[in-house]
């Protein structure tokens, strides 16, 4: 039976931070809705605790720094949600539940998971149907078409799409993993029309999320994924510039057609020509982020609230405004940490399709961070996608639970066969 | 006034306290980066070096059920019909005990044990224990395994060794 002490010592010390962080929105302003950001740190500290010496007893062997790096990073979120907007605190609380409940049941059921290698083609019909489905049945939030209204809550099945889509990738790829890689030592070999079928339908598959739901961050993060995951199975470079031509190509022809995205690269030129209208947001993010300095106003001290959507898209200026650089910086090392032990996981799994999926799920949570903090801070153009496990939004914080659990299941089975 | 210093001390705390998850994360990583590839302690006292190769089982009888497994090595590997061994073999053509791979001087090295049918390296029969290389291939009766150093599955040149005469 294998220890699970570091993971626990790493659990306290994310408890702690949390609760340090409650305390101190509790101290300032006392009230109900300040309590939750505490109620939050117990419950993840709870269930974690409790996962870690379940797993265990059981004596599997998954990886040990991924839960506490999600329960630390989930608790950031939590303060600074509450912190900007208490009265989604409760929702966020609650989701937290589902997805803690999700990335435990992923782990106790999808624990077979090279069974999904034969599923494939199941797998991406559902995911283009739910991406389909908000098209005709959709509600529109923040120029994007890409929820649909449950009733009760809001769902963004985008999120889930992501998932789906690394699933039938690893499975397509090692499938055609031969073909892809045939030509032997060639470097201009070109494959013929079957091995670049997949690569003109994803970039069909990103245009369409682009055109039709006008979400350019989510269709950036499925095309780039899939070079991702393209250049782990093959190693070949062709594939990773053939693609960000044919990005580069769609793209210019999106800035032309849509206008979505034709406002959104000229804010990101020139913010300031339109500093009180479509501009005012990013302006406000980069004032929050300057104002916070080196080491920040303090928590619940700043002012970040002028940056509209500041508790979605750009929860991340709030962080630097109120820890400043170093908080930033923090929380981008923390990031880097949680890649890192998914690449890790990946190298050391035993088969190409654990190594697929597990390079791909972790290239698709890196690809979210970086993408999102490039557009808060003018880096790159903004595209409206959520900072993983510490923006609100519920559909975003289960899937990367799931996705978390993911990995955990692919830790899990190489650490077993080294035993 | 005490309610503000507690207020500004939490909030340090707040700040530090990310770097100190780091910290120790990093701490148990680059522990856990020393602990790779160096030598530990097996059964039989041998030393080997950690998870350093397998075979590759390139075919096998249709019901053996083995074909296109991979199976690791440890510092000593017995193949043959024998269920004691770390690879069971069942097949006629097969002796009890009939070759063994064992790990010694930094490499592995493979023994026939008095086999009747003999143990083929690279297509040659083997009379006295020798070094397996990367790539190499080793035939028992209808088996055949190709040794795999880690994942660096690169063809080697099928030079003749001594012992495999």
């Amino acid at each position: 039976m294998q220890g699970r002490g570091r993971e626990r010592t790493l659990l306290f010390i994310a408890f702690i931070y949390t609760l340090t962080g409650g305390v101190v929105l509790y101290l300032r302003e006392p009230g109900e809705s300040r309590m939750l950001a505490i109620a939050a740190a117990v419950v993840m500290f709870a269930a974690f605790m409790l996962l870690s010496i379940t797993w265990q007893i059981k004596g599997v062997g998954y990886d040990q720094y991924i839960t506490p790096i999600v329960s630390f990073l989930t608790g950031t979120g939590m303060v600074f949600l509450i912190r900007l907007k208490p009265a989604y605190g409760y929702r966020q609380l609650a989701w937290l539940v589902v997805g803690i409940a999700a990335f435990y049941l992923t782990t106790v059921l999808v624990y077979n998971y090279r069974l999904l290698a034969d599923y494939k083609y199941v797998i991406a019909l559902t995911g283009i149907l739910a991406l389909l489905l908000p098209i005709f049945f959709g509600i529109e939030l923040g120029g994007a078409k890409s929820w649909l209204d449950l009733g009760v809550f809001n769902l963004q099945p985008s999120e889930f799409v992501k998932l789906l889509l690394v699933l039938f990738l690893g499975g397509y790829l090692v499938e055609n993993r031969v073909l892809l890689h045939s030509g032997g030592d060639k470097k201009y070999f070109l494959p013929g029309l079957r091995q670049w079928g997949p690569l003109l339908g994803m970039w069909l598959v990103s245009l369409l999320v682009l055109v039709f739901q006008r979400d350019l961050g989510t269709a950036l993060i499925y095309f780039a994924t899939f070079l991702a995951m393209l250049y782990v199975a093959t190693s070949r470079l062709l594939y990773i510039l053939a693609g960000i031509v044919m990005f580069s190509i769609g793209g210019v022809a999106a800035y032309m057609a849509v206008g979505h995205v034709h406002t959104r690269v000229a804010i990101w030129l020139n913010p300031w020509l339109s500093a009180q209208g479509a501009g005012y947001q990013l302006i406000q993010s980069l004032y929050a982020i300057n104002a916070g300095g080196i080491v920040g106003a303090g928590l619940d001290a700043g002012f970040p609230r002028f940056i509209p959507a500041v508790h979605t898209d750009f929860i991340f200026s709030a962080i630097c405004e109120e820890t400043g650089l170093f908080g930033g910086v923090g929380i981008l090392l923390v990031f880097i940490l949680l890649v890192y032990r998914g690449f890790k996981i990946a190298l050391a799994s035993r088969d190409d399709y654990s190594e697929i999926l597990a390079a791909g799920f972790t290239a698709l949570l890196g690809l979210q961070v970086f993408i999102i903090v490039a557009g808060v801070t003018k880096l790159l153009p903004m595209t409206g996608i959520t900072l993983p496990f510490i923006s609100y939004g519920g559909s975003s914080l289960v899937a990367n639970f799931i996705l978390a659990g993911m990995l955990l299941n692919i830790s899990g089975e190489t650490l077993q066969h080294e035993k | 006034m005490m309610l503000e210093i507690l207020i500004f001390v939490l909030r340090t705390a707040f700040q530090v306290l990310i770097y100190a998850f780091i910290f120790v994360v990093i701490i148990y990583v680059v522990k856990d980066l020393r602990g790779t590839g160096q030598v530990v302690e097996v059964r039989r006292g041998q030393k080997i070096y950690q998870g350093q190769c397998y075979l590759k089982v390139e075919h096998a009888p249709g019901d053996s059920g083995l074909a296109g497994s991979v199976l690791p090595l440890g510092a000593e590997t017995r193949m043959g019909r024998n269920p004691k061994s770390e690879i069971v073999l069942s097949e006629k053509v097969i002796s009890n005990n009939h070759a063994r791979i064992y790990f010694d001087q930094g490499q592995y090295w493979l023994e026939d044990l008095g086999s009747t049918n003999g143990t083929f390296l690279n297509g040659l029969p083997l009379s006295e224990p020798a070094v397996l290389a990367n790539g190499d291939r080793i035939k028992i009766g209808d088996y055949i395994f190709r040794l795999v150093r880690w994942k660096n599955e690169v063809e080697s040149d099928h030079r003749v060794r001594p012992g495999a005469t």
